[in-house]
């Protein structure tokens, strides 16, 4: 750190006592003609002679084109640009927002950028083209006026035609009035026409009748109508016209603001007052005597028309003087003056097309202001003026006044100017940027330079700031420096600071200091620099601007980089890539709606201060920036910078900038767009216009939908940005941008309602929308009565097949069972049969070798009797196996002994061969039965019985049949393990079932089985219904 | 001595010719007729009117234990010998319970029906051999029926003959028109029945004359 020599700096209180050494000769030159004894006696003459005006009005200056295209934009639309023809005699803007115009050439609507003509040729019911008089009545009807007499109406697009046939008068029609009880007046050429539909009545003030042109109509109080005329003024009510007044023509009426009325005559200005005209002050100061126009527009401006003049008049309320200016728009006549909602003036010309007179957004200063070109830095003069740093002296530019510059005459050491600031005590400091002296503080007429031989760091000081604590800091390309009470204490990298030449210095709300260099960023905390480049993620190390949010979180502007956010330590990247309009950022401020206002190369821009949160944030892709360029009144759309600070905020609110070309002043807060409302014009389906105003049906086959919609902004129409949506389709607003039509095909069938919305040219959504509800009809078959029928035919037919199916499963199953049975009884009378044949030839036979035998043995020796006896044996057991191998096919008991006999031995049997006890419990059950069925019954327990025997382990098992009343309920229970099933349902072995055999028996006999198994034993029970004529009832 | 008349019923004409020999080898035996099937054997037995009549079981038109209890109730003094291959003690009891004397298997007829004939025409009873374990049976379960209470000894004769109609399953209308009886006193005597025997229902009554009927 070094610290500065202290001698005092230098005071000069008497500027004009100091002369820079170059500057000596050219002061002297000035010096001698200023010492004339002629000049100021010169001087003060010609200043009493411009100041021949009236007082309280300043001298109506020649508008010189420069003075006008300062303040406005001018935009002509002539027939290359669509006009059907180049005269403009009417224009009025309907309720709806289009504008009309009336010309020689039909009607024309304009949306701002589409001119749409109706003319005889294409509108059927208007029959006249030739067009001098357009009026929207407070019905919304718009009255047209023509050249040969005409009155032509349209309203929703449906237009009629009235002529002499309907009671008019036939003369050229020049204007129209709605009074307050409704009745319409027409003025023509040849008289007043009331105009009540089947009582049109013609009204001709003056006695000769050729002469009755009326020019205009005002009601001033109700049924009291003033018409102007080419003769006068004249008073109308009752049917009765009294002449008021006769001294020249009425062309105009308009109440003024402060509640007089003002009539446009060929004297001048008039005023209305108490039945008397009394001529207007500003009279003497117009252009021309005869006021064919007046309008007011939203600012307090009054434009004023001539007759067959090009050149119109505003006259401006200003706070201490009034202005009336005199704008030549060429040589057209000028035949129409209109104001739209947006403040545009439209000017409506014979030949010269149609002009729009715009107003600019941004105020431009310059070399004709007598600016230097090279702006260096802008800071408010805490009034409603700026201070500039320029190259050629220090500016002062306030009150809507003429820039006054402070140079060498006024004591100004240096005239070649950088950096700004204005300290707490109001002084103003700013720094040369010629080499010579360095830091220079004004204040109280008074400069005092700081330079090097001071303490500070460099003369080139391009940055000035003040902390809360009162210290100056000045960075300079040679380092930084802190100043207070004479002393300097300068840094440089040799103490951290990243990079000698700064650029901007931002006092950061926690007391700290960031810099901005030309080799990074650098945050000066507690003593020490910490500096950050592109190393740790600054998108390029020339910082030019930095901005503090209000949660600390910085936004710094580079030149070629973009922007950056400094949050948490991080720096997040914001470029051209994102959406950012330029990537050289010199400036950046915050106006109060939270947008950041930013001069860059390519103009001045503005983005919302959330949207650039958003996007660093990741929570949107991308931003919007609204830009003003040279279309917007800035004579260079290159914005000067890299000294602090390059744009200001005025007391007034108005921002300033810095350009290559001088200085703008900029509104934030004007939007002079209204919200755009919007329209749909037309609807094509498949190449043809449909009539507007229904609901759209498409039918099948039609396929390609188009929608033209428009936004009636004047301001800035092709600005003006869409959205629109097909319900039901589109699940989200479609961007349509710019575009001013939808394409839609292959719509699937249904009702859908398409809504269309705009936004203008400053970005902000007019949210309601435009809607069009769309119809798309079903090709039959994609109806829903078809789909009904069809849908119901599918069901029907699938019922159909459903219950075919399942009665087809049903005879199956009948037959299967049919088949089950018929197996089961031919088995059984297999069985009986091959038993009985057994039995019968084969145990017969056996019968006789064993009787043969023992016949034989009778009669044998003892050798033979041993091999008879042998043969008698054998014979037996093949006899009594015989019998077994027969009985277990089919019982003999069940045919000799009857059904309960039978289960009875078989259970004797079974107990006696298997080792487990059979208990029984058998009821009378003989002869209830068929046949058939008695043997199923004996399987059912024969098979049930097997099962116990083969896998259940038992040791005791009980058999109970019992008959009650309907039925007899079989139970046959053993203690052994349960059944596995698997193992005794397939058990198909030895002739029997297994399980699945008992339940099939059962059903047959159309019993029911149940079966209850558990680890402690096995349960099996079957009812079977005893046949009709059996039962017990 | 008169030689003692026999038919013979058997289908199978082989086994007929054969028993026919042995018989006949046998002196004091005649065998007057021979029938193939059982309504053939029970016409002729009621127009021959044999000592006794040998038949098998299986027979076509009517099996031997129909011919056997037709006899019975036609009150044809005749013996009947049954010759079967029925070597079941089932087939054996029902043999004896329609009131035939002898039980031969036709295993070992040729020796033994001879004799059988003989003792039956005598008035005894004669089993095969191999099926004495039957009759031992039949004569144990007799006695402890008897033993057992309630028992069969309480009852009346009229009261064990009702018992023993409704053990071949008539009803009471049936035996009250047998015996010649009202059936109130039929109905009368076989609640009686129930009341000493300690039995319920109409069902347990017929089930346990059918158990007992060979003790009856």
């Amino acid at each position: 750190m070094l610290i500065g020599r202290s001698s005092s700096p230098k005071v000069y209180q008497y500027p004009h006592l100091y002369r820079p050494p170059q500057a000596r000769k050219e002061i002297g030159h000035w010096q001698k003609i200023c010492r004339s004894a002629l000049l100021w006696p010169a001087i003060v003459i010609l200043i009493a002679l411009g100041r021949a005006a009236p007082p309280g009005l300043a001298s109506q200056p020649g508008s010189t084109p420069s003075q006008i295209d300062r303040q406005y934009i001018r935009t002509v639309w002539t027939s290359e640009e669509g006009l059907p023809q180049n005269s403009v005699n009417a224009i009025v803007q309907t309720r709806d927002g289009y504008l009309w115009l009336g010309t020689f050439g039909g009607l024309v609507r304009f949306d701002g950028l589409k001119f749409t003509v109706f003319n005889s040729g294409n509108t059927p019911g208007l029959k006249g083209n030739r067009i001098l008089a357009l009026y929207e009545d407070r019905a919304g009807t718009l009255w047209i006026g023509t050249e040969s007499g005409e009155v032509m109406s349209l309203k929703d697009g449906q237009a009629r035609t009235f002529t002499t046939a309907d009671g008019l008068p036939g003369g050229l029609v020049r204007c129209f009035f709605e009074d307050q009880a409704g009745t319409l007046w027409i003025g023509t050429t040849f008289g007043l026409v009331c105009w009540q539909p089947g009582n049109v009545k013609t009204y001709t003030p003056w006695d000769v009748p050729v002469d009755n042109w009326v020019w205009a109509i005002y009601e001033d109080r109700p049924g009291h109508l003033l018409i102007g005329m080419n003769g006068g003024l004249v008073e109308f009510s009752n049917g009765r016209a009294i002449p008021r007044d006769t001294s020249g023509n009425v062309w105009a009426f308009l109440s003024s603001p402060q509640g007089s009325l003002l009539l446009g005559t060929s004297n001048g200005i008039a005023r209305f007052v108490n039945g008397r005209l009394m001529a207007d002050p500003r009279t003497k100061g117009l252009a021309a005597q005869s006021v064919r126009m007046m309008v007011p527009d939203r600012t307090g401006n009054l434009w004023i028309g001539y007759v067959e003049m090009g050149i119109i008049s505003r006259w401006q309320a200003g706070a201490s003087t009034d202005r009336l200016e005199k704008i030549d728009l060429g040589p057209s006549p000028i035949m129409a003056l209109c104001v739209d909602r947006e403040g545009n003036l439209w000017v409506g010309t014979r030949g010269g097309g149609l002009a729009r007179l715009k107003e600019r957004k941004l105020r431009a200063y310059g070399s004709e202001d007598g600016l230097s070109d090279s702006i260096r830095a802008i800071v408010d003069d805490g009034g409603d003026g700026v201070w500039a740093a320029t190259a050629n002296g220090l500016a002062h530019i306030s009150g809507g006044q003429e820039p006054r510059i402070t140079t060498y005459r006024d004591g100004l050491p240096n005239t070649y100017l950088q950096a700004l600031y204005r300290d707490r005590s109001g002084a103003l400091w700013f720094g040369s940027g010629n080499g010579f002296d360095g830091l220079i503080r004004f204040k109280d007429g008074a400069f005092t330079i700081y330079s090097e031989a001071s303490g500070l760091s460099h003369t080139s000081v391009n940055a000035i700031v003040e902390d809360r604590e009162g210290y100056l800091w000045v960075g300079t390309t040679g380092g930084l420096n802190r100043f207070r009470d004479g002393r300097f204490v300068s840094y440089r990298t040799a103490e951290g600071l990243i990079h000698n030449d700064i650029r901007y210095l931002l006092p950061a709300a926690d007391g700290s200091l960031w810099l901005g260099t030309v080799g990074g960023l650098s945050h000066f905390h507690n003593g020490a620099f910490t500096n950050y480049t592109s190393e740790q993620g600054l998108s390029n190390n020339f910082v030019r601007t930095i901005l503090e949010q209000s949660d600390g979180t910085l936004w710094i502007g580079t030149y070629g980089g973009g922007l950056n956010r400094f949050k948490d330590g991080r720096f997040t990247p914001v470029t051209v890539k994102d959406g950012l309009f330029d990537d050289y950022i010199s400036q950046i401020i915050e106006d109060n709606r939270g947008r950041y206002w930013m001069l860059s190369n390519r103009g001045i821009f503005h983005v919302a201060a959330s949207e650039l949160n958003d996007l660093a944030d990741r929570r949107v892709s991308a931003i919007t920036c609204i830009s003003y360029g040279i279309g917007d009144g800035m004579k260079s759309s290159e914005g000067n910078g890299g000294i602090q600070p390059a744009g200001c905020k005025a007391r007034d609110g108005k921002f300033w900038f810095a350009t290559i070309k001088g200085l703008v002043a900029i509104d934030p807060e004007s939007s002079s767009a209204l919200l755009p409302p919007v329209r749909i014009e037309q609807v094509v389906l498949d190449r043809q216009a449909l009539p507007l105003g229904q609901r759209v049906r498409i039918e099948p086959g039609q396929e390609s939908l188009e929608i033209h919609y428009t936004g009636l902004s004047f301001t800035r129409p092709e600005q003006i940005r869409f959205k629109y949506r097909l319900s039901g389709l589109d699940h989200d607003w479609v961007d349509a941008g710019t575009r001013r039509v939808a394409y839609y095909s292959h719509i699937p069938p249904g009702e859908y309602v398409f809504s269309v919305i705009a936004a203008s040219s400053d970005g902000v959504w007019n949210e309601s929308a435009a809607t069009l509800a769309v119809t798309i009809v079903p090709p039959f078959w994609r109806t829903w009565w078809f789909t009904l029928l069809g849908a119901s035919l599918v069901i029907a037919v699938a019922v159909f097949l459903y219950t075919r199916r399942i009665s087809a499963l049903k005879r199956a199953h009948a037959v299967q069972e049919a088949f089950s049975r018929q197996l089961i009884e031919s088995q059984e009378a297999e069985r009986k049969r091959i038993a009985a044949e057994l039995h019968d030839s084969l145990g017969q036979n056996l019968l006789v070798i064993k009787n043969r035998a023992m016949l034989a043995m009778r009669t044998a020796d003892d050798g033979t009797i041993e091999q008879l006896n042998e043969i008698s044996s054998t014979t037996d057991q093949a006899i009594d196996e015989v019998s077994e191998i027969s009985y277990n096919l089919r019982p003999y008991h069940l045919d000799r002994l009857g059904l309960t006999r039978a289960i009875e031995a078989m259970l004797r049997r079974v107990s006696e061969s298997s080792g487990i006890t059979f208990s029984s419990d058998v009821d009378q059950i003989d002869r209830l039965f068929d046949q058939n069925a008695e043997i199923s019954i004996y399987r059912i327990v024969q098979e049930s019985v097997n099962n116990i025997v083969k896998h259940s382990g038992a040791t005791e098992a009980r058999v109970t049949i019992k008959k009650n009343g309907r039925e007899i309920q079989i139970e046959i229970r053993d203690n052994g393990h349960g059944i596995n099933r698997e193992v005794g349902a397939n058990d198909s072995r030895n002739g029997g079932f297994g399980l699945i055999g008992i339940a099939e028996r059962a059903r047959m006999l159309g019993g029911r089985h149940s079966l209850q198994s558990a680890a402690s034993g096995t349960i099996i029970t079957v009812n079977i219904d005893l046949p009709e004529g059996k039962n017990d009832d | 001595m008169t030689e003692i008349t026999i038919l013979i019923a058997d289908d199978h004409p082989i086994f007929r010719k054969g028993l026919r020999q042995i018989i006949e080898s046998g002196s004091g035996m005649n065998v007057v007729a021979e029938a193939d099937d059982g309504e053939a054997c029970y016409e002729k037995a009621r127009e021959l009117k044999p000592d006794v009549i040998i038949l098998d079981v299986n027979m076509p038109k009517m099996d031997g234990f129909e011919v056997a209890r037709k006899l019975h109730d036609s009150n044809l003094s005749v013996e009947v010998v049954f010759l079967t291959m029925y070597k079941d003690e089932e087939m054996f009891n029902e043999a004896l319970d329609l009131g035939a004397r002898g039980y031969v298997l036709k295993s070992s007829a040729l020796t033994d029906i001879v004799d059988c004939v003989r003792a039956v025409s005598s008035g005894q009873h004669y089993i095969s051999p191999t099926l004495s374990d039957f009759l031992l049976n039949r004569r144990n379960r007799a006695a402890s029926f008897v033993r057992s209470k309630p028992s069969i000894g309480d009852l009346t004769p009229t009261e064990l003959r009702i018992l023993r109609l409704i053990a071949e399953s008539k009803t009471s209308k049936e035996i009250a028109a047998e015996l010649f009886i009202s059936y109130r006193t039929v109905e009368n005597h076989r609640a009686n029945i129930c009341q000493k025997l300690d039995l319920h229902g109409s069902n347990a009554l017929v089930k346990f004359a059918i158990e007992h009927k060979s003790a009856l």
